[in-house]
Parts: structure tokens; C-alpha cells; sequence
């Protein structure tokens, strides 16, 4: 095999090595590379700025444990946001294995959940709906009917925030976290398009080009994956959030810099190859 | 039944259903808006009943493959024994607090969370071995797509504009223009084909969905 082949085919054993070692180091030992801002997400930022102390703010949890390690950094951050602004906070969710988060989102960030003492005034959780797009379109038609009891089996109309949160009219913004179906075009079309409510977007890096496009006629905003949450992680500093994205986007900066690494090798070998036979 | 009827009728229910939820959206007429919202509850009640079919279904296969030793029968038994664990601590012992209870709480997110995030994160190594051997200019458009991923893998990192502070500002343009360009495109045309197909079912010339033979 010439040297030029050996760019070309690299054994992926090593590839696999070298990614596991570029990934693992910046989590022991941090770069510190300052994080950049993109417009999405400022633009979300801003947009939750705006909420006003006593807004009603749905999160909608719709993303599973697999995509949790990219998603769950954004939920926290949305949540202590929405915490500062005083916003009154609907969680719910329409992914069945995804919905937990909610809970654990708001014990991370308040201490609590359901035992929390503005449990029910400041914010609730619905926990799961069935049925996908269908199910977002019942929600905005009859909160109450759709979701008869919360997460913890509280019948929801006796939960004294949601005595003014009746229909889809009653929502002041909805902030989707979602890595698939249903997420962001199906919210749009039952509830932002429906009730003219402020939507906000977090997905997952993968999904963020097909997303892109509803920015900024009907999506105020986005968190486009790991670097979106760092970001807003960042923008939020002011409002005292720690976060802990840092050595992670460390880590994937070095791994695209590996992936261009041999994406540069691998072509270098191509075209001395075929410059090599044209000859 | 009669086989006329057999045909016919889920026909019938499609085309009247699929009006109503229309009719829903386009007359704000209160009454009418109210039924549909009903109806759309009772839609979603009965789809949760899905999940038992799902349970039964997955148990029937599951139990064929494992009684029959067929390649690979120990991935049905962890697949069953998960399910079934899952389903006992989410419901049957789970004191009325169905996935709120700490005991689903806990193996949620000490063995469902890291073993879910696992297998995703596997995709790095893959989408690495994957973009090498992929990533070559053997075409214009090849070349294009090649040179497009490297400077939005650079942008979205921080090394990317550790390097070259434009590079923040040019991914966010490929990604606002020539990107969301052609996503649009091809959404208003998927949306333009669903609404082909709609039309399709609701006017009964498009059976598939009745199984076959319909």
C-alpha cells in the first residue's frame, strides 16, 4: 500500500482512539476557550428578557435520555432564566422518556419540586401528553381537560396558577427543548401559528438546520445544541448561573479539529493520488 | 359485516374526521370548536390505549424469538425483562405516583439515562470515521458540501473563532442563508405533497393506510 493510500484508508480502530483521547482530555483538563455568540442565541435571550413577572412560560420537554447530555444543560438554563424573570412556569412534555427531566430540572434549579413552597403558584408540572401533535392541538384547546391532574396526581385545576391558564390563549410563550417528532414545526402549527403565542426553540445540534428555517417569522429564537446552551450559559453569568459547559465545548472543539484533521489527510491522498495517475 | 361495509366505513370515518379537524381550523363557530376540542381529547385518551397494544405486541414477538432460540434471543430477554421492570415500578408499585415515584426516578436516571446517552454518544466516533472517508472533492458540489462542513465545524466551536473571528460570522451566514434557503425549499415542498396526499385519503384514493388488499 503507497503512502498516499495510507492517507486515504486509515484504519477507523484509529480514528476511534484518537477521538475517545481528544474528547476525554479537555474534560480533566479544561482549555478554557472563550465561547463565541451566535445570533440564535442572543436572540433567544432577548426574547426571554422580555417575559414579564408573572408571564405564563410553557417548557415543553420533548427529547429523550439520549439526547439529555446536549439537552438537559439547556433546560436548566431555560428554567433559572425563566426563575429571574418571574415568569409562571408550565412544564410538561410529549415524549414519554423524557418528561422526568422536568422534575429533576426543577430540583436542580430551585432546590425542589413538587414539595417546593410556590409549587402550583410559580410553576407546575403536567408531565406527559400522549399523542403527539394531536395532543399539542387538544392542550390549546382545553388545558385542564387535556391534562386532568399534574405529574404528581394534583387534580390541575385546583393548582392555583392554573386557574388563569385555560387554552392555548393563556400562554404568553412556548420554549420547546426538542431533538425530534414531535418538537418544533408541530408546536408551531398547533399553538404559535393557532394563538399567536412568543415561540423559542432548543435542539439539538443535528436538528438545528431544519429548524433554522421558522427564524424569525415564527421562532423568536434558538439554542442550537451543546455550543447554543454554553452560550446562553454564558449570556446568563449576569443573573448568577454557574454553568458547565465549558470543558464539554473544549472538547468538541478539539474533536472538529481532529474530524478536519483527517477530513484534510484523507484528501490530500485523494488528490496526490489522482494527480499521481493523471501523470 | 359485509365486505362493502368493511371498506366502506373506514372510509367514511376517515373523510368525516379529517373535515371536522379542517372545519376546526378554518370556522370559529363556538359550538362546533368546543366538539372538536372534546373529540380531540377522546382522540388522545384512545391513542394512549396504543401503548398496550405496543406491550402486547413486543411481548408476543419477544416471546416467539426466546422460545424458539432464534439469533440473538438474550437481546428479547433484556429487552423484556426492562420493559417489564419498568412497567412494575412505574405503575404497579409505584403507590399512585406512577414515573414521579422515587424508586422509576432512580433506575431512570442511573441506568435508562447513562445507557440511552451512551449509545447516542457512540455517534461521535462514527459521524469521525464517517466524515474522513465521506469528505472527499471528487465533485463540485462534493467540494462545496466539504468546504461548507468545515467552516460550519469551525464556527460552531470555540476554537473556530479562537483561530479566525470570522468564522462565528460566516457559519451563521451559511447557516441563515444558503442553508435555510434550501431547508425551505424542501419543507414547502414536502408540505405541498402532504397536502396532495391528504386530499388523497380524505377523498379515499389513497387506501394504504387501511392495510392491504383495501
Amino acid at each position: 500500500m503507497s503512502f498516499f493510500d495510507k492517507l486515504e484508508k486509515v484504519d477507523p480502530r484509529l480514528i476511534y482512539l484518537l477521538v475517545f483521547f481528544i474528547v476525554s482530555l479537555p474534560l480533566i483538563r479544561p482549555l478554557g476557550l472563550p465561547i463565541s455568540m451566535s445570533p440564535m442565541t442572543v436572540a433567544f435571550y432577548d426574547a426571554v428578557e422580555k417575559v414579564k413577572a408573572g408571564d405564563v412560560v410553557v417548557v415543553s420537554i420533548d427529547y429523550s435520555p439520549a439526547s439529555s447530555p446536549e439537552q438537559y444543560p439547556q433546560t436548566k438554563a431555560v428554567i433559572h432564566h425563566l426563575v429571574t424573570k418571574g415568569a409562571r412556569i408550565v412544564g410538561l412534555g410529549f415524549w414519554a422518556d423524557g418528561t422526568p427531566f422536568i422534575d429533576s430540572a426543577f430540583k436542580d434549579v430551585l432546590g425542589k419540586s413538587k414539595d417546593h413552597p410556590k409549587y402550583g403558584t410559580d410553576f407546575v408540572n403536567l408531565g406527559w401528553i400522549p399523542n403527539g401533535e394531536v395532543g399539542m392541538k387538544a392542550l390549546g384547546g382545553d388545558v385542564h381537560g387535556t391534562c386532568p391532574k399534574d405529574y404528581y396526581g394534583t387534580s390541575t385545576p385546583t393548582l392555583p396558577m392554573m386557574k388563569d391558564v385555560k387554552t392555548g390563549k393563556d400562554f404568553k410563550m412556548l420554549i420547546t427543548l426538542s431533538s425530534g417528532t414531535p418538537g418544533v414545526p408541530e408546536w408551531i402549527r398547533q399553538i404559535q401559528a393557532q394563538y399567536g403565542v412568543t415561540f423559542l426553540y432548543g435542539v439539538t445540534a443535528v436538528s438545528a438546520p431544519g429548524v433554522r428555517i421558522y427564524f424569525p417569522a415564527q421562532a423568536a429564537g434558538g439554542l442550537e445544541g451543546l455550543a447554543g446552551a454554553a452560550e446562553y450559559e454564558v449570556l446568563l453569568i449576569k443573573y448568577g448561573y454557574t454553568g458547565t459547559l465549558a470543558p464539554p465545548m473544549d472538547s468538541q472543539s478539539l474533536s472538529h479539529m481532529l474530524v478536519i484533521v483527517f477530513i484534510v489527510l484523507g484528501n490530500v491522498g485523494y488528490a496526490l493520488k489522482k494527480y499521481g495517475k493523471a501523470k | 359485516m359485509s365486505s362493502t361495509i368493511r371498506r366502506s366505513l373506514p372510509l367514511v370515518i376517515t373523510f368525516i374526521a379529517g373535515l371536522l379537524a379542517i372545519g376546526d381550523y378554518y370556522f370559529k363557530v363556538k359550538d362546533f370548536n368546543d366538539f372538536i376540542t372534546q373529540w380531540m381529547k377522546f382522540v388522545n385518551i384512545a391513542a394512549a390505549f396504543a401503548v398496550i397494544i405496543g406491550y402486547v405486541t413486543l411481548t408476543r414477538i419477544h416471546a416467539r424469538r426466546l422460545s424458539q432460540r432464534r439469533e440473538g434471543w438474550y437481546n428479547s430477554v433484556a429487552l423484556l425483562v426492562g420493559m417489564y421492570a419498568f412497567y412494575l415500578l412505574g405503575v404497579v408499585f409505584s403507590e399512585g405516583k406512577f414515573t414521579a415515584h422515587p424508586a422509576y426516578t432512580y433506575w431512570f436516571n442511573n441506568l435508562y439515562v447513562p445507557l440511552d446517552a451512551t449509545i447516542f454518544s457512540m455517534l461521535a466516533f462514527y459521524i469521525a470515521s464517517a466524515a474522513y472517508r465521506a469528505f472527499r472533492m471528487r465533485t463540485v458540489e462534493a467540494t462545496i458540501l466539504l468546504v461548507s462542513a468545515v467552516l460550519v465545524m469551525l464556527g460552531r466551536a470555540p476554537v473556530g473563532p479562537a483561530i479566525w473571528p470570522t468564522f462565528g460570522p460566516l457559519t451563521s451566514w451559511i447557516m441563515a442563508v444558503p442553508n435555510s434557503a434550501g431547508m425551505r425549499g424542501i419543507t414547502i415542498g414536502i408540505a405541498l405533497g402532504v397536502m396532495s396526499m391528504g386530499l388523497r385519503v380524505l377523498l379515499g384514493r389513497e387506501r394504504g393506510y387501511l392495510g392491504p388488499g383495501a
